[in-house]
């Protein structure tokens, strides 16, 4: 199952993402700290999302500066976890980034 | 003859080595031999990735990797009124009732109904084709005005191909017997997801029982309908790659790469937004001649006026200014010209590549790369076919498979349609390493194969990791040194030692390395025979090893990280080869 998700910083799709048990705090063995999938999930970092140009410069699709992400989820969630899930309606048309 | 005689296989290093009696699997002394250029991936290993890929196949053909994006295909679970496990049902005017019998399922309309169906979510469209099969096993539906007995639910698919053991009839079609095998290709609609449907359709209610009993279904990218995958409740299965060269299509073994986007839509050059260029005419889908994977879906650009330059590009968006990035792509065409990334904002102009491969011609199609960092405040680009010299008219190139990826080095190709795409990792671990006889003292790793692109950070490519995955005994890489770690919890600073040795994209490695930590404390490494170590400053045993590892396992407490490389052959000894025997395995 696929999710489209958006939150207002990455910060905040970080949280929701802790929040939603699909993701954990992580320290590497150089002990940065960043928040990984859990088991069972893939998680696509897209960020905002860039406009797109024609050759003159100008606008033919206008970005979105929140924060986006892709989760294929691969285990069974909960109705509780993907209530949790920062998920938006309505889709866009043609998404800007999908899993192959 | 000689049947009193006591032959005795184990080398003279098994029979030495702290008096422990080893099993041989290589013939060589090794536990464990895996060679993967034969395409077949050891059962022991179990193999995880969970999106499509593509690789090149043995007729040097790119293609999609094996995969059945259905769950539960043998519909575990369906029994009276229950739907198989994680299929949704589709019941419209009555009721519908299961049967399963083995792998196969019977759906059955119950009076009055005028559907019974089960679906799944299928792919989510993105320009692309997929298709779906499924066998009937019996047909009962001479009840039913009109009977579908496979559809697709995507508002506006186009391109429907629907087939009936190989022969295309029109959708109405309804004359199934038992061991026929349809098939339907089509493509779904940019940004839906396709719902695919399987049972009994039909055009006015039953009013007595019909059923339809089938099994084998499947949904896969591309237009071809392959061997049928059985799936179980536990996801989707994609199939591990073997990729082959493209030139001399000799096996190269297990394709095993870190997940990667191609930030390039419409990657076969689709006119719709490889709208910038010019002194060239775009033909999409050119049936001119084959695309690299077989199919007439390349870009043909015949170009206009003699003494100008030809252009075909796309402007890209959204990127790191600074960052490496590779662009690539396949070409046939008058030579002399080369691709071409020319920064739009921050520092306009060209941007010189750091590192380019592939010379292409005019007889077969070549994929050229090439490597750039961006200017620090460059965040758009134009990604392009480019004459580089002028033109003649009537010059006709073909191009295909555009790709611009993060990273130095390119990765497999990554389709895209109207969306970007994203290539989850490959992942294979081995859980019963009993018959590996690990060692917390001693060992020894070799393996072969081609690193395809440089990781962003630390990646394990084979090694032993620990229950909670920290890694014991691995070789893993950086973006240009090889390094053996051997880690244990009374071991010298940082509780582990590190040799490395550096190591070049798109060539053959033979890389082996050993660790000892009490009896003589070393940890050697050779690759293709340039040789390093490091004497180990304290001793104590390695941490102890519950799985064998490609790459990390997921479930990861030291975050994510996987090679981007193809492996040929894996060899383990629970013994220390000396550094003669290492210069042996990485030069012969």
């Amino acid at each position: 199952m696929d999710y489209m998700l958006r939150s207002t910083t990455e910060s905040d799709m970080d949280d929701a993402l802790i929040a939603a048990g699909v993701a954990q705090e992580v320290t590497d063995a150089e002990g940065e700290v960043s928040v990984q999938p859990v088991a069972g999930i893939n998680l696509d970092r897209i960020g905002p999302i860039p406009a797109q140009v024609d050759e003159e410069g100008i606008i033919v699709r206008p970005g979105d500066s929140r924060y986006h992400a892709n989760l294929r989820v691969s285990i069974e969630l909960t109705e509780a976890q993907v209530e949790a899930l920062p998920t938006f309606t309505p889709e866009p048309s043609v998404p800007y980034r999908v899993f192959i | 003859m000689h049947r009193n005689r006591t032959w005795q296989i184990d080398p003279e290093e098994l029979r030495t080595q702290r008096n422990r009696i080893l099993p041989i699997e290589g013939g060589d002394g090794s536990t464990l031999s895996l060679d993967f250029t034969g395409g077949v991936l050891d059962p022991r290993l179990t193999f995880t990735r969970t999106t499509n890929a593509t690789f090149i196949n043995s007729q040097g053909y790119v293609e999609w990797a094996a995969a059945n994006a259905l769950s539960n295909s043998v519909f575990t679970g369906a029994s009276g009124a229950t739907q198989p496990t994680g299929w949704l049902v589709s019941f419209v005017g009555g009721t519908g009732s299961f049967t399963l019998n083995g792998t196969e399922l019977t759906i059955s309309n119950n009076g009055s109904a005028t559907r019974s169906r089960i679906y799944q979510t299928g792919p989510t469209g993105n320009g692309l084709p997929v298709t779906v099969q499924l066998k009937v096993v019996a047909n009962n539906t001479s009840g039913m005005a009109l009977v579908e007995l496979l559809s697709f639910s995507i508002n506006g698919q186009g391109s429907v191909v629907y087939k009936v053991n190989g022969t295309t009839q029109l959708s109405s079609f309804t004359g199934w017997v038992a061991g026929d095998t349809i098939t339907l290709t089509c493509i779904p609609t940019a940004g839906s997801a396709a719902t695919c449907l399987f049972g009994l359709g039909a055009s006015a209610p039953v009013s007595t029982s019909a059923s339809v009993t089938i099994k084998d279904v499947q949904i896969e990218p591309g237009s071809v309908a392959r061997s049928y995958i059985p799936t179980t409740t536990s996801g989707a299965y994609q199939a591990p790659r073997f990729d082959y060269d493209p030139t001399t299509l000799a096996p190269r073994g297990l394709l095993f790469e870190g997940d990667a986007t191609n930030l390039v839509t419409q990657s076969n050059g689709a006119t719709s937004v490889w709208t910038i260029g010019g002194n060239r005419t775009p033909t999409n889908n050119t049936t001119d001649l084959l695309s690299p994977d077989g199919t007439n879906n390349a870009t043909k650009l015949l170009c206009g006026t003699t003494g100008n330059y030809a252009a075909h590009a796309t402007a890209i968006t959204g990127l790191t200014g600074g960052a490496t990035y590779t662009v690539s792509y396949w070409m046939r065409g008058p030579s002399g010209h080369t691709p071409r990334l020319y920064a739009v904002n921050g520092t306009i102009g060209d941007v010189t590549a750091t590192s380019t491969t592939g010379t292409y011609n005019n007889t077969g199609w070549t994929r050229l790369t090439q490597t750039y960092t961006l200017p620090a405040t460059t965040t758009q680009v134009y990604v392009y076919f480019a004459s580089i010299g002028i033109v003649n008219t009537g010059d006709t190139f073909y191009v295909w498979g555009f790709q611009l990826e993060t990273g130095s080095g390119a990765s497999s190709h990554i389709p895209t349609g109207a969306s970007t795409g994203n290539r989850t990792a490959d992942s294979c671990v081995m859980n019963d390493i009993a018959p590996l006889q690990y060692s917390t003292t001693n060992g020894s790793i070799y393996w072969s194969g081609i690193f395809n692109k440089q990781p962003l950070s630390y990646v394990t490519l084979i090694g032993f990791m620990t229950a909670v995955d920290q890694p014991t005994y691995e070789t893993f890489g950086n973006a240009s040194n090889y390094f053996t770690a051997a880690r244990g919890a009374s071991l010298s600073t940082g509780g582990q030692n590190e040799v490395s040795r550096p190591y070049t994209i798109g060539s053959l490695t033979r890389y082996a390395s050993a660790v000892d930590t009490i009896t003589d404390p070393i940890v050697r490494a050779n690759l293709n025979g340039s040789a390093s170590s490091t004497t180990k400053s304290g001793s104590g045993n390695l941490y102890a090893a519950t799985r064998f590892v490609i790459g990390r396992n997921p479930s990861t407490t030291y975050g994510i990280s996987y090679p981007s490389v193809t492996i040929a052959q894996i060899k383990y000894w629970p013994v220390t080869k000396t550094a003669a025997e290492l210069n042996s395995l990485t030069t012969t």
